[in-house]
């Protein structure tokens, strides 16, 4: 076949370019350090390298919210520490004020040591979060959780919203507890609690009182020695002789002292007995401010005495277990953690597959590139200068 | 004795003759198009004479060129399919490389844009948060606007690139047309072929082809008649047609080419017939890639926003007001058809963005006056769509709506009627991208609490919305956001793979062809300096004849 002279120079150059060409773009790969420089050098791995990319982004995401989540746990892991100290204190100063040898003015300064508790506790429950909000207000962070009354109680301001961080991809977690629940709550196995009624005028002392199923009793004392217990539905009425225990249903209690006519005791469920720590901190107070007056005042005292003992450690019990589960829920970030940190270290490695350039083999192409560019350059420069003029 | 002197001159002037051929095809070693010229010589008629026939020099007949119409013609058609490819291939490219930013790029700020969202889930009072969500929605918007200003400057630039195009051809067809003229009087006249003329109206040929697909039938008399598109006439025999490039009666922001007639009406050319060349490659490029493309990129826009704002405007903001939409869209568009005779107008809603297809549509009018219907057609795969009618068996002058894929449109106030063979242009999310911005200005705005208001902290709204990024709400729910995004990166890499790997092997075959054709008409400067010593000492060796024939005359004079 003729080759003509513009044939020859044409292929030549043609050749040279295209060898130009491929030795640019695995310079360009060499310097961007990945085989896909656009989607059209392998669709199917563009495609997959971006589904890779958005689940590393995922995973980043929850990563952040677990460590938000961790930090707001443990600052109500604290506060709860806290709460958990002065409600061991409050149980002590009972104790103490149960001591028969007590004056007035001795259970006065227990009363005072217990208003400094009450303070402790609220100022607990008011606690922040870190990052200028509430931590126990549920929603309505921007305001403390409880505010004391004039009167001494105190309110709950916050609602009962649970905070849910979205700390994996199907698990959302509870960051904090609100104060109705941490404070104003019990267990549902918190046992009954026994309380004598405001209105008794006799000297009658309950004592070792359990209920064994879920209702609620009320013993009530009538004419003639007669008392009666009831459950709500049914009652019994029987003669009463003190020191002597009552068993009716569930329920068993045993009442010293002298009773007058129309006294009554209920043992009814902690939750309706009333489940608000500090209105139980602000009762025992009160009681304690008041002198007891004979035996009806002593009786009145060790009576108040053993109700706000029940009610503290049903609090006490509350906040124990959902400060277990604030640990459980801790121990739970860190697991998650674990396996978030296993899944990016696979995204990572599989998207180093997809695009990540393999510098030896990258290299070794660029080389043999080149050596291809300077043979076609060095031909092409000897060919040229073959000439039928050089011979005449 | 003239015998001898005039078959030595004849010799003379066939080597002078050939020696100015050689000389020509070497000055033209390197001219674009050029063949190879040689003298075509024969015998002159011989002398009858007592002792036979006595040959009487040669003379030359002609000078033809080394040209094989075949080659020629099938080089041509290498060329403009090549050239429409690489065309296409560059055009592609861009959209390609668009879609190659994985650090900045749509999924990049989508995935910032989810962040933000899931930041404000975990601390829904953090006005730092809710600033944060703010920022990384806006910067996600201006991303969105300014890929689709991108997309929409390459058509601008096609449009431009289709009126010079269509300049170039009419000024390439009126030389061509000349060049008809010319070639037939001169072969006419002298009854040789014009080779240099022929040469030049083969490049301009090839030439035009480089620029759209043209057939060429050759007449009996050596013109050429030029067709273009699906048989239009471009250049007959010394008449040239004008092609014009017009904005499209269907789409009016695009340009199309369209043939000036005799009476100076322009007809409209069917994209899918202007095939070949560079036009042909950008009109393929243009209906294939760069409409899908931003078609898709239009509905992942338009799915963001309808789940955001609906997700959104089920919460409460920081002040206890129920949300607003979050994103602000635009609805789709509707294009009347130029040559519409009714003037029933339509506009066009999103009815569910699940079922939004990346396709423009076109809806016909049909039917006879009083039972007019809608005949809608999906342009990416021509399947004519299932329309549901309110209220039930309207026809077109009565419907209050018409609803297909995801779409829903409704006569335009003033009303108008309808014609038969009225049709229009639906783009459901060309322009959703375009037009998407961030509708809240303030971050207490963000609805992150849920429904009935609740506190600062509330979040349960901010998780829903995080929890979108996981729901497939594109293309009836068979992709999430990014995976519908992912997919329009694998649709554009694997055209624009084919497209190369096409371009390669036609540039080959093309390359190929191209030998076969230099190897018949190209110049070979060895060849030509051979034959340039070869005719010199056929001069020479003639001279030497003429001198012979003159001594010999002399020496006849010398005798006395």
């Amino acid at each position: 076949m003729r080759i003509s002279t513009q044939a020859f120079f044409n292929v030549n150059l043609a050749g040279m370019s295209s060898l130009q060409q491929k030795l640019f773009r695995t310079q360009q790969q060499l310097g961007a350090g990945t085989k896909l420089l656009t989607p059209s050098d392998d669709p199917v791995a563009a495609a997959r390298a971006l589904g890779v990319s958005q689940s590393m982004a995922e995973t980043a995401q929850y990563a952040s919210s677990r460590s938000r989540c961790t930090q707001m746990l443990s600052t109500e892991e604290s506060a709860l520490q806290s709460a958990t100290s002065v409600l061991e204190n409050v149980k002590t100063l009972i104790v103490q004020a149960g001591n028969g040898t007590l004056s007035d003015a001795d259970r006065s300064t227990l009363a005072t040591a217990l208003e400094g508790q009450f303070s402790q506790l609220l100022g607990v429950a008011n606690a922040g979060d870190g990052n200028g909000q509430y931590l126990f207000s549920g929603f309505k962070t921007d305001a403390p959780a409880f505010t004391e009354q004039a009167n001494g109680t105190v309110t709950y301001d916050g609602d009962l919203g649970q905070r849910l961080v979205q700390v994996d991809v199907s698990r959302q977690m509870a960051g904090a507890d609100d104060g109705a629940t941490v404070f104003q709550s019990v267990q549902g196995s918190a046992p009954h609690v026994p309380v004598a009624a405001a209105g008794n005028t006799g000297s009658g002392i309950f004592s070792a009182a359990s209920v064994g199923d879920a209702k609620d009793y009320q013993v009530s004392f009538g004419p003639l020695g007669q008392y009666t217990v009831t459950d709500g539905a049914t009652s019994f009425t029987g003669a009463w002789t003190a020191g002597q225990p009552i068993a009716f249903g569930g329920l068993k209690i045993r009442v010293d002292g002298a009773p007058a006519v129309g006294d009554s005791f209920t043992i009814a469920s902690a939750a309706t007995s009333g489940a608000d720590v500090f209105t139980t901190m602000r009762d025992l107070i009160n009681t304690l401010k008041t002198p007891a007056l004979g035996t009806v005042g002593t009786a009145q005292l060790q009576n108040a005495l053993s109700t706000a003992n029940v009610k503290i450690n049903n609090a006490y019990d509350n906040v124990l277990t959902i400060r277990s589960s604030v640990g459980s829920r801790l121990a739970e970030l860190d697991s998650l953690n674990a396996s978030g940190d296993q899944r990016k270290l696979i995204d990572q490695t599989y998207m180093s597959d997809l695009t990540d350039l393999d510098y030896a083999s990258a290299i070794s192409q660029f080389s043999e590139q080149q050596t291809n560019l300077k043979a076609a350059q060095q031909t092409f420069a000897q060919l040229s200068s073959i000439n039928l003029f050089n011979y005449l | 004795m003239s015998d001898l002197f005039s078959t030595g001159l004849s010799g003379l002037t066939i080597a002078r003759t050939a020696l100015v051929t050689t000389a020509h095809n070497t000055a033209n070693v390197y001219t674009d198009g050029y063949s190879r010229q040689r003298v075509v010589v024969e015998t002159n008629p011989a002398t009858a004479s007592p002792g036979g026939f006595v040959g009487a020099g040669a003379r030359v007949t002609t000078v033809v060129r080394s040209y094989d119409k075949f080659l020629s013609a099938q080089l041509s058609q290498a060329d403009s399919q090549a050239q429409g490819l690489d065309t296409y291939q560059t055009e592609i490219g861009r959209i390609d490389n668009l879609l190659a930013d994985q650090n900045s790029g749509l999924p990049a700020l989508m995935q910032n844009f989810f962040s933000a969202v899931q930041s404000v889930a975990d601390t829904p009072a953090d006005p730092a948060a809710r600033q944060q969500l703010l920022s990384t929605a806006q910067a996600l918007a201006g991303k969105f606007r300014s890929v689709d200003g991108y997309l929409s400057d390459l058509n601008s630039s096609l449009n431009e690139q289709i009126g010079g195009s269509v300049a170039q051809i009419n000024a390439i067809s009126a030389q061509v047309a000349s060049l008809n003229k010319q070639i037939s009087q001169l072969s006419d006249t002298t009854g040789n072929q014009p080779n240099d003329l022929l040469d030049t109206r083969d490049k301009l040929v090839a030439d035009l082809g480089k620029l759209v697909g043209v057939t060429v039938v050759e007449q009996d008399n050596g013109q050429y008649n030029l067709f273009v598109g699906n048989g239009h006439t471009l250049v007959l025999g010394d008449r040239a047609a004008q092609l014009t490039a017009v904005p499209s009666a269907t789409d009016p922001t695009r340009q199309a080419v369209a043939l000036v007639g005799a009476n100076g009406q322009a007809t409209e050319l069917r994209d899918s017939d202007v095939t070949g060349g560079s036009l042909g490659g950008m009109l393929a490029f243009r209906a294939q890639a760069l409409v899908s493309t931003q078609n898709a990129i239009g509905r992942i826009a338009t799915s963001l926003a309808t789940e955001v704002n609906a997700q959104h405007r089920l919460g409460c903001d920081l002040s206890g007001n129920a949300g607003t939409d979050f994103f602000s869209l635009s609805n789709p568009q509707v294009f009347s058809n130029g040559h519409n005779q009714g003037a029933l107008r339509l506009t066009a809603g999103v009815a569910g963005a699940s079922q939004l297809t990346t396709s423009d549509y076109s809806i016909d009018v049909q039917g006879v006056p009083g039972a007019l219907t809608f005949a809608v057609t999906r342009l990416s795969d021509g399947q004519q769509v299932p329309v549901t009618v309110a209220p039930a068996g309207a026809d077109v002058n009565s419907f209050a709506s018409i609803t297909f894929d995801g779409i829903t449109m409704a006569p335009q106030a003033p009303p108008g009627a309808a014609q038969a063979g009225d049709s229009f242009l639906l783009t459901p999310t060309r322009y959703a991208a375009r037009d998407f911005a961030v509708a809240l200005g303030d971050p207490g705005q963000i609805a992150a609490g849920g429904s009935g208001a609740t506190g600062v902290s509330d979040g349960r709204n901010a998780l829903a919305l995080a929890a979108l990024q996981r729901k497939t709400v594109v293309a009836n729910g068979t992709a999430t956001l990014n995976g519908a995004y992912a997919r329009l990166v694998s649709d554009v890499g694997n055209r624009a793979m084919e497209i190369n790997v096409a371009s390669s092997t036609q540039s080959s075959l093309a390359e190929q062809v191209r030998a076969s054709q230099q190897a018949m008409s190209g110049v070979n400067q060895d060849e030509e300096t051979s034959n340039l010593l070869m005719f010199q000492q056929m001069y020479q060796a003639n001279a030497k004849v003429i001198q012979t024939a003159s001594t010999i005359f002399d020496s006849i004079l010398g005798l006395h």
